[in-house]
């Protein structure tokens, strides 16, 4: 949970909060994350992720699952819009849910199994970061 | 032939036949006969006097109506030449030849017989045999036939009418204004298992369930209010207990001055019916939640997998790591991905065959639709250094669709193309309208497919013959179902060993129903 200050892309730090229950996955886009020089918290359920949004500082994006033990991801986000220095911070769904949720107060939904360079791209995006390498022409 | 040396009286006349008073039969007394006459044509029914010899003396003006001739064609003839010698009916032959000359009397004799012209009578006929007036004294028989051929027929309907109701199947029961049983067929015994004696005069509220109680009344009521009950599906109780499952059609029995005076009611049991409704229900529902749960679980762990090998792949120097391990690594990580493909298949099959799928509708510019599947299968297509062409025609317009899926319609078209052209071959991208319809066009210069193969690609399970190309063969079944829910038409047309060109087409759109997501490719 701790913040890692990798700092190998040499671009500013920016931090992401990955809500996930699966270790694997959690801790594979943890380690994708900070390969790309990303500052990453994680959390394993809704709670969690409310508890560490509310002690960090401010992150540019969460990604969510959104089937979750505990509080799952929709709760979250209802969670979360009550409580003002959290609410605007902005949420990609990260699912392999059959039935496209809703996306009133999400930023963007990335389907399982996670295709990493689309979700690099968008991640960039959202941070700020300019996407340098242009895969296709 | 004709007989009739008079044309004057056309047979079929609709006018009253003029029958000539003037003429004597019977009577010396003109008075006598005059008063006879018109007691003669005052009579309803047709009435024929025929002399000892059994010709026609004179018939009533109901007779010649009735039976379709006039006084010239009958008049002086034996009766059973009359009419193209229609009348030689045997029976009526052996009642005047043998019974009258005996018994003098024959009463309500039933005659069936199809005439040429008119077709076919039922006849009861009555005959005297009497003595003319004095001084002739002649013997003369008076032959009365009354005409039933309707009321018979009209029994012969109620009775199969009758027959219908007893034998059907379904339960047939009427009942009065306070729901007393009037009557109760055989489908009723079998229905509710009493018998007609023990139903009848019982109140049908004896076939309410527990769970319907006073039903049956309330919906006499809003008989006698005037509303309809049509195949309303409840649950009654039978004589053994068992509740069932039926479907009534419930109708009010007038009198003939319009008051309500009770109810008919044709109840069916669909308890069969219904418990295999909810099994096929449960059936379907247990399969998709199946197949939801299987492919859900999948994902996960397949999840693990892709990201796991696209990280090693990331972390592993290129220089320390073998080509080999790099080449196991992307085996791993295409069939992993290639499962991820075929779950997501089977669940958007689950989803077509349950009828459940929605769509989330926007107006969608055609154009930005094909650029942005031709731009998701670059990466292939630049793999095999295949060009794609493309011939999108201007100003194409727009299509209602839910953007999403017709961009996996399209993509599985496109990536199939791309999937079975060689190396640096062409594959041609056409857009154009065809009236009110946009149609997409995706030429390949694969193998083709054998004639006889091109009825089925677009089944479930349908897959090339060509072992290296291994999918869920679900890809053409799922963007025919995709184009169909969006009301457009699939086809495909090859040769074999000349390439492929699969197409659909959607209709255009003439008004914009919410404005479509931008979503930016690449």
């Amino acid at each position: 949970m701790a913040a890692l200050d990798t700092q190998t892309s040499g671009h500013t730090c920016k931090s992401i909060l990955v809500v996930e229950d699966e270790p694997t996955i959690r801790e594979n886009l943890k380690m994708l994350l900070e390969l790309e020089g990303f500052s990453v918290y994680t959390a394993s359920n809704g709670e969690e992720g409310l508890k560490v949004l509310r002690t960090i500082p401010r992150p540019c994006l969460v990604l969510l699952d959104l089937l979750m033990p505990v509080m799952n991801g929709m709760e979250f986000m209802e969670a979360k819009s009550h409580e003002i220095t959290i609410a605007a911070i902005p949420v990609c769904f990260v699912s392999g849910v059959a039935e496209k949720p809703d996306m009133s107060k999400a930023a963007a939904f990335v389907k399982k199994p996670i295709e990493f360079g689309g979700l690099l791209k968008f991640v960039r995006q959202y941070c700020g970061i300019p996407n340098k390498e242009a895969k296709n022409p | 032939m004709s007989n009739s040396n008079d044309d004057k009286e056309p047979k079929n006349s609709e006018k009253p036949l003029d029958v000539p008073h003037k003429r004597r039969f019977i009577f010396t007394d003109t008075d006598a006969e005059d008063l006879f006459l018109s007691i003669m044509n005052t009579a309803r029914d047709p009435l024929v006097i025929l002399d000892e010899e059994l010709r026609v003396r004179i018939g009533n003006i109901s007779f010649y109506k009735n039976f379709h001739v006039n006084p010239a064609e009958t008049d002086g003839r034996l009766i059973f030449d009359i009419g193209n010698g229609q009348w030689n009916i045997s029976k009526l032959r052996s009642l005047l030849e043998e019974i009258l000359p005996t018994k003098k009397t024959f009463d309500d004799f039933e005659v069936d017989h199809e005439f040429q012209e008119i077709g076919r009578k039922v006849m009861l006929l009555n005959a005297r045999q009497v003595v003319g007036p004095a001084p002739v004294s002649e013997k003369l028989i008076l032959l009365a036939i009354e005409d039933v051929t309707e009321k018979t027929a009209a029994i012969e309907r109620a009775r199969r009418l009758a027959n219908i109701v007893q034998f059907s199947d379904d339960a047939i029961i009427s009942k009065t204004k306070n729901g007393v049983i009037t009557t109760w067929n055989e489908g009723a015994e079998a229905i509710f298992g009493y018998t007609k004696s023990e139903a009848i005069g019982k109140s049908i509220e004896m076939l309410d369930a527990p769970e319907t109680k006073g039903e049956t009344m309330r919906i006499i009521n809003r008989i006698i209010g005037g509303e309809v009950v049509h195949n309303f599906e409840t649950k009654r109780i039978r004589k053994d207990g068992r509740i069932i499952e039926v479907s009534v059609s419930i109708s009010p029995i007038k009198d003939t001055a319009g008051n309500v005076i009770g109810a008919s009611k044709i109840a069916r049991d669909i308890t069969v019916v219904k418990q295999l409704e909810r099994q096929r229900d449960q059936a379907l529902k247990a399969r998709e939640e199946l197949i939801a749960v299987v492919s859900h679980e999948l994902k996960n762990p397949l999840t693990t997998i892709t990201s796991s090998v696209d990280l090693a792949k990331r972390v592993l120097p290129l220089e320390k790591g073998p080509e080999k391990a790099q080449k196991l690594l992307d085996n791993i990580y295409v069939a992993a991905h290639r499962m991820a493909r075929i779950t997501s298949d089977l669940l958007d099959v689950s989803k077509f065959e349950s009828g459940h799928f929605p769509l989330e509708l926007a107006t969608v510019e055609a154009i930005t639709l094909i650029e942005e599947v031709i731009t998701l299968s670059l990466p292939l297509a630049l793999d095999k250094a295949i060009r794609i062409e493309k011939h999108i025609a201007e100003e194409i317009g727009d299509i209602v669709c839910d953007r999403d899926r017709m961009v996996q319609a399209l993509l599985n078209l496109l990536n199939n193309a791309i999937k079975f052209t060689g190396e640096g071959g062409v594959i041609g991208v056409d857009v154009y309208r065809v009236n009110d319809q946009i149609r997409f066009q995706i030429k390949d210069t694969g193998c083709g497919i054998p004639a006889e193969q091109l009825p089925h690609v677009f089944e479930r399970f349908w897959q090339a013959k060509h072992k290296q190309y291994l999918g869920s063969g679900l890809g053409l079944y799922i963007t025919k179902s995709i184009v169909e829910t969006h009301g457009g038409k699939v086809g495909v047309e090859s040769r074999d060993g000349e390439g492929s060109t699969f197409y659909f087409t959607l209709p255009v759109s003439n008004k914009a129903i919410t404005t479509a997501p931008a979503t930016k490719a690449a």
